[in-house]
């Protein structure tokens, strides 16, 4: 575990739900989907946006901004304006406790 | 988010009393610190800002100033070539020298907190006033009322200082928040170089810096800033020029370290005649973000400005360019030109570059232009058309990319830093690849 960070409890992001923590100066998303958990940089690939300030549909994130969609198991960009993709990081979650590793 | 109110008006008292002020500095720093209180922070919704998250900054924690812990300076340039050298370390003035005949000739070169002791009359007209006003925004005014050291330069009308003064500015251990100034003042037909560096700093800082240099009618001058802070530093830097009538002033901005250098660079042309040429290079390191804010003013008649922003872009990092160029309704028989080239150094290195011009003369002269590289297709053509190993072709590809600039860069001492800091993430690059 020397590369996981713990940066939320699971209890602050019940399903449905984004949470923007920081690993380092970094920020990061994470999602959960059902139970299951994923993270992606916080910042849209488009311009600038805080991605979990927009909202999650199943797997899917759209930016505030302009609307462009991610899958967030992937990072992938669904459709315009965001053609690149979003970097991943790996997830772990111990009892209540979230930890964020090194990109996936 | 409201900012920290974690400083007290009762710490703006003691620092001033410490640095021995006249009262005059202290209103001011008073005056400023009140406005900083009720200022608001800026906001993603303003387009200098819309790029940066400042939640990492930890602003509420903040509440307290760098302070020494004795160590001494780490790293210190070759002064082979300097006419003069001021050391400051942890805001204390470490050591200062001038050469005799320019003392002789009125010139000052000295921490700015001895000067306001020794020349405060210098000081008081110029210093944050026209040319980067205390209350420009929440940053600045923070910087007005708690500023803790700095670098003073002076150069009386007609004067010329022909080889470069030197400034280094270094952090020991670091940690809350240091506010660093430079006043350089050059008065009419006098002629200056100012060349600094700014190094050091292991905990988590947040420098808030601010460069004024004043150029008066007919004065040249040029000043150079590079940093390389470490990497749990960030810093919010306003460097800018006031340019008077026929006058010419060079300025350089340097970034090679802090996980987040803010930076607003720019050149108010305010007399008939003046010319002004801004340069910057950067390379951070991997995952570090450079965010430069430039500004091309020109508020009187036939001026030119000059602008050439480059550096390469590692994985994970993060460069936004953000330059403007204005031209106020008189400034006709204005020629301003921008570029901005970045060199991308892996998939996920990000460069984003906006020009903006504002123009409200109509017979001028104003353009601009981006490029976005990668490495691979430079380096192809070296390989091919000479046969090199593939790490050799890059070295050369990053290092011809930035020799225009480095180039010009003062003083041999500071060149050589600068190139070996460079080589070093060259190298570095070329680590992470294979
Ligand atoms: S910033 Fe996200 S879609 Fe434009």
């Amino acid at each position: 575990m020397t590369q996981f960070k713990r940066v939320a409890s699971l209890a602050d992001i019940p399903p449905g739900t984004m949470l923007k923590v920081y690993l380092g100066h970094r920020a990061v998303a994470i999602y959960n989907v059902d139970g299951e958990l994923f993270a992606t940089t916080d910042n849209c690939t488009h311009e600038t946006a805080s991605l979990s300030e927009g909202t999650l549909n199943g797997h899917e994130v759209t930016c505030p901004k302009h609307n462009a969609r991610f899958d967030v198991r992937t990072g992938k960009a669904l459709c315009f304006p965001a053609v690149v993709g979003l970097k991943r990081y790996s997830v772990r979650v111990e009892d209540d406790d979230v930890f964020i590793g090194p990109p996936a | 988010m409201t900012v920290t109110q974690g400083f007290t008006r009762q710490q703006v008292v003691e620092l001033s009393a410490r640095l021995g002020e006249p009262e005059w500095m202290r209103e001011r720093r008073l005056a400023a610190f009140d406005q900083w209180l009720t200022a608001p922070l800026p906001s993603r919704e303003d387009e200098a800002w819309r790029h940066t998250d400042l939640a990492p900054l930890g602003l509420d924690d903040l509440g307290a100033l760098t302070t020494g812990n004795g160590s001494a300076p780490a790293h210190q340039l070759d002064e082979a070539g300097a006419a003069g050298v001021v050391v400051l370390h942890d805001g204390a003035l470490v050591s200062q020298r001038l050469e005799p005949e320019h003392a002789a000739a009125g010139v000052v070169f000295t921490s700015l907190q001895e000067a306001l002791v020794s020349h405060p009359e210098l000081v008081r007209d110029a210093f944050m006033t026209d040319c980067v006003p205390a209350a420009e925004d929440k940053f600045t005014l923070l910087h007005a009322a708690l500023w803790q050291a700095g670098v003073f330069c002076y150069v009386p009308r007609g004067v010329e200082v022909a080889q470069p003064l030197l400034a280094i500015t270094s952090l020991g251990h670091g940690g809350d928040a240091y506010l660093p100034h430079t006043l350089v003042l050059a008065d009419e037909g006098a002629s200056v170089a100012v060349a600094e560096q700014h190094a050091g700093g292991e905990e988590s800082t947040l420098i808030v810096s601010v460069t004024e240099v004043l150029a008066r009618r007919g004065a040249r001058v040029q000043h150079t800033v590079v940093q390389d802070w470490g990497d749990e530093v960030a810093e919010i830097a306003y460097r800018r020029a006031h340019v008077g009538a026929d006058a010419e002033v060079r300025l350089c901005v340097g970034s090679l370290g802090a996980w987040l250098d803010k930076c607003f660079v720019g050149a108010v042309l305010d007399g008939r005649g003046g010319h002004c040429d801004l340069h910057g290079f950067y390379f951070p390191r991997a995952g570090q973000r450079v965010d430069n804010n430039t500004l091309q003013e020109h508020r009187a008649s036939d001026c030119t400005s000059n602008l050439l922003f480059k550096g390469a872009v590692p994985e994970e990092s993060e460069v936004v360019f953000r330059g403007v160029i204005r031209v106020h309704p008189d400034a006709q028989k204005t020629d301003a030109y921008q570029t901005n080239n970045n060199l991308l150094l892996g998939d996920d290195a990000r460069a984003d570059s906006m020009p903006v011009l504002e123009i409200e003369a109509d017979d001028v002269k104003c353009s601009h232009g981006a490029t976005l590289g990668s490495l691979d297709e430079e380096e192809l053509f070296y390989l091919r058309s000479r046969g090199l190993p593939r790490a050799d072709a890059q070295r050369m590809v990053i290092a011809g990319f930035f020799e225009p600039i480095l180039e010009k860069l003062p003083l041999t001492g500071l060149r050589d830093w600068v190139a070996e800091e460079l080589a070093e993430r060259i190298e570095r690059q070329q680590g992470a690849e294979s």
